[in-house]
């Protein structure tokens, strides 16, 4: 005797795509029309095969996550640098000029601005700079005109920063003397003198973003150094 | 918070899209740190990185809708480097190669094999937010919830009849599917 169920399944010519979901999440392991069916029709085997394909992505897609506490570290750092960018993309008030820029203009009358750029980040590798940089610190170089500028950042003893860097001349073979320059981190000011070669030292720098001025001849390069110290 | 809104919370630089989207992404970046085999300090350090280097890039994103695919990349990318950094001589295909050969893994699949697997998760991702939100809640319960819920749970947290989730995910996935084999570029 046929049953109703029978004839409507013996009618039925292809296997529909929530049907073959059916029977591939159902994991049942008896006869049923999908998987008989599918042992003769290679169109359904192809739709199959598609539908296994996506459930194993999915399955996938089910990724472990992170510990928390990484999860909020990463979280601040990101936030640290999205405020500091605020800063940086902050509009300069004539009326009221920020510290670092008054700290500037007492560097020298008339002296003409530099901005600086930076053109390479061991933060961000590339050629420039791969295998440059130290374990736990940070090098930046930056492009100012007529000079070059190279710094890099290191943790000192204290948990501070050291800033170590260079400026070299692009086209001629000497850097103008009594070369000079001033860091702002907040309301902190550091000064140093430029060696012979360029060079300068700046230690116990603090936290923050740090705006660096050079002093050469009647310029001012000016460096926005974005971002704290690489975590060792 | 959907696609649109947060992608345009990210370019605003606002810290509440922030927070989110560094939640919602960090299973995908985690899994590229371990795929790499990168392990402790280096896989804490990939992820924070990939996160830093995501707010600067993040004028870059130039398609809202592959977020996944897009924040994936920064981090296979930052993680070759790392690689190549401390095998600077060493390229990733003979990395592979290194991989393959070696008693260890050949148990387990290939870097590149698994690499590419998550990048078929990225745009499996991208292809989910794309889904209207009925979809996208039903597969995301239903698929990405672990363990999964019956569908009785699901009835009940989602007020729909048990009988048409079967039915409803059947359709959402094969919405997916079109919208997986676009992304795939087929």
């Amino acid at each position: 005797m046929r049953t109703r169920g029978t004839v409507i399944v013996m009618k039925r010519k292809h296997a529909n795509w929530e049907e073959i979901l059916d029977y591939l999440e159902s994991g049942e392991p008896t006869e049923t029309f999908v998987s008989a069916h599918l042992r003769t029709c290679d169109r359904c085997a192809r739709l199959c095969a598609e539908a296994r394909k996506m459930l194993k992505l999915c399955a996938a897609a089910r990724l472990p996550q992170p510990p928390a506490e990484l999860i909020e570290r990463a979280t601040e750092r990101a936030l640290a640098e999205l405020s500091i960018e605020r800063e940086m993309t902050e509009e300069i008030s004539p009326s009221s000029p920020p510290a670092w820029a008054r700290a500037f203009r007492a560097l020298g009358e008339g002296l003409a601005e530099i901005q600086a750029t930076m053109v390479a980040d061991s933060l961000v590798p590339s050629h420039a700079v791969r295998g440059g940089a130290p374990e736990g610190s940070r090098t930046m170089i930056y492009n100012a005109q007529s000079y070059s500028v190279a710094i890099s950042l290191r943790p000192d003893a204290t948990g501070a920063a050291l800033l170590v860097g260079q400026v070299v001349p692009k086209t001629s073979a000497k850097l103008p003397p009594g070369g000079r320059l001033k860091l702002c981190v907040g309301h902190r000011e550091l000064e140093a003198v430029l060696s012979r070669h360029g060079e300068f030292v700046l230690r116990d720098i603090p936290a923050g973003l740090m705006r660096l001025g050079i002093v050469l001849g009647r310029s001012l390069i000016r460096l926005d150094i974005p971002s704290p110290l690489r975590e060792a | 918070m959907d696609r649109i809104p947060l992608v345009q919370g990210l370019l605003c630089r606002d810290e509440r899209a922030w927070r989110q989207f560094i939640r919602d992404y960090s299973g995908l970046i985690y899994a590229v740190a371990t795929e790499f085999h990168l392990k402790g300090a280096d896989r804490d350090d990939l992820f924070q990185n990939t996160c830093l280097a995501a707010v600067r890039a993040i004028d870059t994103l130039r398609d809202p809708s592959m977020l996944s695919l897009w924040i994936y990349r920064i981090a296979r990318n930052r993680a070759i480097d790392a690689l190549r950094r401390r095998r600077p001589e060493v390229s990733l295909e003979q990395l592979d190669g290194a991989a393959r050969s070696s008693a260890a893994m050949q148990e387990n699949p290939s870097i590149v094999d698994e690499l590419e697997r998550l990048e078929d998760v990225a745009r499996l991702r991208d292809a989910l937010d794309r889904l209207d939100d009925r979809c996208r809640r039903l597969v995301r319960i239903l698929y990405l919830t672990d363990p999964r819920p019956s569908y009785a749970d699901v009835a009940c947290r989602e007020k729909m009849p048990m009988g048409s989730i079967g039915p409803t995910r059947a359709r959402c996935l094969k919405k997916m599917r079109r919208l997986l084999k676009s992304l795939s570029g087929g």
